[in-house]
């Protein structure tokens, strides 16, 4: 064993205090984790666009049906960027203790409200 | 111990990063940059009449460009070191060149809209143009 991998990580406040205890996961499997928070994170982005633009000149915004859409996937983003970061807290935790990772609620949220704001949007708006 | 890490390094030999891991985690912090910033110019639109929350608008994307910066900055040093002491090298020079090329485009994104704001609400040109 080299003598730089013999040092014991020092840890910082935050991360004492958000991601206590377990041992130091391989760097490599954090930065995918980070990775995977940014791109929930521009998936909410996404749907923030998408709530503002329903709202905009682009679509008649006169209609209820339209602001019930907005507010919908806004909301949705905004529950997508909570849940974001409690999912990279998760697997983060999940890695330093050794556990299995679990099912993501954002993945079961997004795949099931985005089909049903699709259907009740093409309804009431028919 | 680092879970994953080479238990067995051999000292003799360089380590190096090979899945370009920072590399791939600062384009993804710059896509989602960027990302923000498209959708807050999309927002922009709803202000539009009133200057002093559009005016707002715009100082909250720069402060958030500014600190997103420098925490991604901090964490790219703690990141190399996490991966000296796992027994990896840290591309810097990539980093840094990817860092600098960010902050031009935002540079010349940022003259450009100044100029086109004195132009548009004062009629007035940084460098005139000759006739």
């Amino acid at each position: 064993m080299n003598n730089l991998s013999s040092k014991k990580p020092q840890r910082g406040l935050l991360d004492r205090w958000f991601l206590p205890g377990g041992i130091e996961p391989d760097p490599r499997f954090t930065l995918a984790n980070e990775r995977t928070f940014l791109a929930w994170i521009r998936t909410s982005f996404a749907l923030i666009a998408g709530s503002i633009a329903l709202k905009s000149e682009l679509f008649d915004n006169s209609g209820a049906f339209v602001t019930l859409g907005s507010v919908a996937l806004g909301a949705v983003g905004v529950i997508v960027s909570v849940l974001s970061l409690y999912r990279w807290r998760q697997v983060e935790s999940a890695m330093r203790h050794q556990r299995p990772l679990q099912v993501s609620p954002l993945m079961i949220m997004l795949s099931l409200s985005l089909p049903a704001l699709v259907v009740a949007l093409y309804v009431v708006g028919r | 111990m680092i879970v994953g890490a080479s238990s067995e390094a051999d000292p003799e030999v360089k380590p190096c990063d090979a899945g370009l891991q920072i590399e791939r985690t600062s384009l993804a912090w710059i896509r989602t940059s960027l990302a923000f910033v498209v959708l807050n110019c999309l927002s922009l639109k709803i202000y539009e009449h009133d200057a002093t929350l559009a005016l707002a608008h715009t100082i909250h994307v720069a402060l958030f460009l500014v600190v997103s910066e420098a925490w991604r900055c901090w964490g790219l040093t703690q990141t190399r070191r996490r991966f000296r002491q796992g027994g990896y090298c840290f591309p810097i020079a990539r980093a840094i060149w990817l860092l600098a090329n960010f902050w031009l485009f935002m540079l010349i994104l940022a003259v450009g809209a100044f100029e086109k704001m004195l132009i548009c609400e004062y009629d007035l040109l940084l460098v005139p143009i000759p006739r």
